[in-house]
């Protein structure tokens, strides 16, 4: 089985990615090779180079430490938007797919209309009208996620909720919830696994999206998406100051897309 | 005709539902405004004046109800950033930004197509990969990092156009295309990506079928069969996807427009946002929505004209 698993390259490559910035997020809890905030102005616009080993920015602040510092902060806000989700999603896609008729047509009608907002908007709403905290992007971008994890979870419970398990838990006189939360869920663990993947990949891009506009985790914790919005000023003398924090945000991007995109073949979805 | 009637009701409900929710968003979920505009110790009297003067002794469907008719009229209210009717505020940016998402729009459709196809009569040659590689590296990417590596790379190092030197289309049309161009493709290609991928897929299923082989049977040359068989077959499920890509396009301009300082709605709505300015944010939404469910509606009516085999969801 663990020599099938790595087979996939995939899977291989995504797993590396993944590992490589998970570490740097749990490194920076005990190590960054500078202070990320600490200013110093002899060494404004640095390029790679020893002690910088991703150059400095505008306030001569070490770029790699602030990537790490970063790294944490994208992967608590995905991860936790993710959660918000995955956990709406199935509490809302399992009974519209389970009991069908009118919970089905109010359930999935609503969850359309709320697909008819383009994504972003969506979270620029939930950022304007909810009142604003240190973690207000999370539920901004959570119920970006509700809707397609509802359809995932609907759809496998459709799959699933004739089967012989469900049927024979029924005649056992399991009420739906029973038999919804306790026998089919374990069953659609698959899909909605390879879909958490999958969209941390799209919550990590929506998180750098918002706080380049500003909107995201407000400072001074540094995030990917605003150490690009406050290099694109000096973009003419320090195009690196912008490269780094990008190439950061494509490659936890692309990590998580490989990685789902992995699991999604190996699983047999 | 039946499809038409069905697909009318639920463009009606749609929209009626994105107009619940983004009233409940803006007049539910912040709280009471009265005690944000007097504060907590206000008299009683007081409060019960501004109540009825703002319309909120109403009942909530009251409220939505008056709050939807002066929408439908035109009257979106006052901006209270600019002290102006928030309508003309709009008007003069709206053309900006469907221009520069008809273009990305249009774009998307050139990129991807021929490259879609292209990758699939290739398959699993050395120029299919290098595509595909290239779309990974696009899917990855976040259209305001492409942007701004557009603003660099064309703007500072070729100088193609001047970053933040925009110029308004009814000043000069030529140099407004000519800056339009570049953040409408760093909008375009993270699209095109995802087109290129399913086309690539849904061709080489074509590819297998009988007709082709029927066609090559008679001679047929390879773009015939490519272009005149299997591109017709192929875009079918690549066309439901156009519709979701509206949609994108339309986020994509948001941030896109912050990145190349274009004075559109997306500029608009962050500016709006950020000073609080709630009436505009509120008419924004409804006006971007608006525009991306009757886009939708237009795509689905469209993919019932081309395969009229496709049944009424």
């Amino acid at each position: 089985m663990r020599a099938r698993l790595f087979c996939d390259r995939d899977l291989r490559a995504g797993l590396a990615i993944v590992a490589i910035v998970a570490a740097s997020a749990l490194a920076s809890l005990v190590f960054t090779p500078f202070d990320p905030n600490a200013m110093d102005s002899g060494h404004r616009f640095a390029l790679p180079a020893w002690p910088h080993l991703l150059g400095t920015d505008n306030f001569g602040r070490d770029i790699l430490s602030r990537i790490m510092v970063g790294a944490r902060f994208s992967l608590i806000v995905s991860l936790s938007t993710v959660t918000i989700g995955t956990v709406f999603g199935v509490l809302l896609g399992m009974p519209a797919g389970y009991f069908g008729g009118v919970v089905d047509e109010v359930i999935m009608r609503l969850v359309d209309a709320l697909t008819s907002f383009p994504g972003i908007l969506l979270a620029l709403v939930a950022v304007t009208v909810l009142p604003s905290g240190r973690y207000t992007i999370v539920a901004a971008l959570g119920v970006l996620f509700v809707p397609s994890f509802t359809r995932i979870a609907r759809s496998g419970t459709l799959q699933f909720k004739d089967s012989e398990f469900a049927a024979s838990a029924r005649a056992f006189g399991a009420s739906g919830f029973r038999v919804m939360f306790v026998h089919i869920l374990p069953n659609i663990c698959p899909q909605l696994l390879s879909a958490i993947v999958v969209g941390l990949s799209n919550a990590i891009l929506a998180e750098s999206g918002m706080s380049y506009l500003g909107l995201g985790i407000q400072p001074p914790a540094p995030s990917w998406g605003r150490m690009l919005a406050e290099a694109q000023a000096f973009l003419f003398n320090s195009p690196w100051g912008a490269i780094a924090p990008g190439l950061a945000i494509m490659l936890a991007v692309l990590g998580f897309n490989r990685l789902g995109e992995g699991l999604r073949k190996e699983l047999g979805l | 005709m039946r499809y038409l009637v069905r697909r009318l009701f639920t463009l009606v409900l749609t929209l009626f539902l994105v107009s619940l929710f983004t009233f409940a968003a803006f007049n539910v979920i912040p709280g009471d405004p009265v005690s944000l505009i007097l504060g907590t110790e206000a008299s009683a009297d007081r409060v019960v004046v501004l109540r009825t003067h703002l319309g909120l002794d109403q009942s909530p469907g009251q409220r939505y109800l008056s709050w939807l008719s002066l929408f439908a009229r035109g009257d979106f209210g006052t901006s209270i950033k600019y002290s102006t009717p928030v309508r003309g505020l709009i008007a003069g940016r709206l053309p900006v930004t469907l221009f520069l998402a008809l273009l990305s729009f249009v774009l998307t459709a050139v990129i991807s197509i021929p490259l879609g196809v292209y990758s699939a009569r290739k398959r699993g040659s050395i120029q299919d990969r290098a595509i595909g590689a290239t779309m990974m590296v696009f899917l990855s990417m976040p259209n305001f990092f492409l942007g701004i590596v557009f603003v660099w790379l064309f703007g500072l190092v070729l100088k193609l156009f001047t970053p933040g030197g925009y110029v308004d289309y009814s000043t000069d049309f030529t140099r407004f295309f000519g800056y339009i161009f570049f953040p409408a493709l760093a909008i375009a290609l993270p699209n095109a990506a995802v087109v290129v991928k399913f086309l690539r897929g849904s061709a080489i299923g074509e590819l297998r079928s009988d007709y082709v082989r029927t066609a090559r049977a008679k001679g047929a040359s390879e773009d015939r069969v490519l272009y005149g068989h299997v591109l017709k077959n192929a875009m079918i499920p690549v066309i439901a996807l156009f519709g979701m890509i509206v949609a994108e396009i339309f986020s994509g301009s948001i941030i896109i427009e912050q990145v190349f300082s274009i004075p559109g709605i997306g500029r608009l709505l962050i500016s709006s946002i950020t000073s609080r300015d709630f009436p505009m944010v509120e008419t924004l939404v409804m006006y971007i929505s608006l525009i991306v469910v009757l886009a939708n509606f237009a795509v689905d009516i469209v993919i019932q004209l081309v395969d009229p085999r496709i049944k009424v969801r």
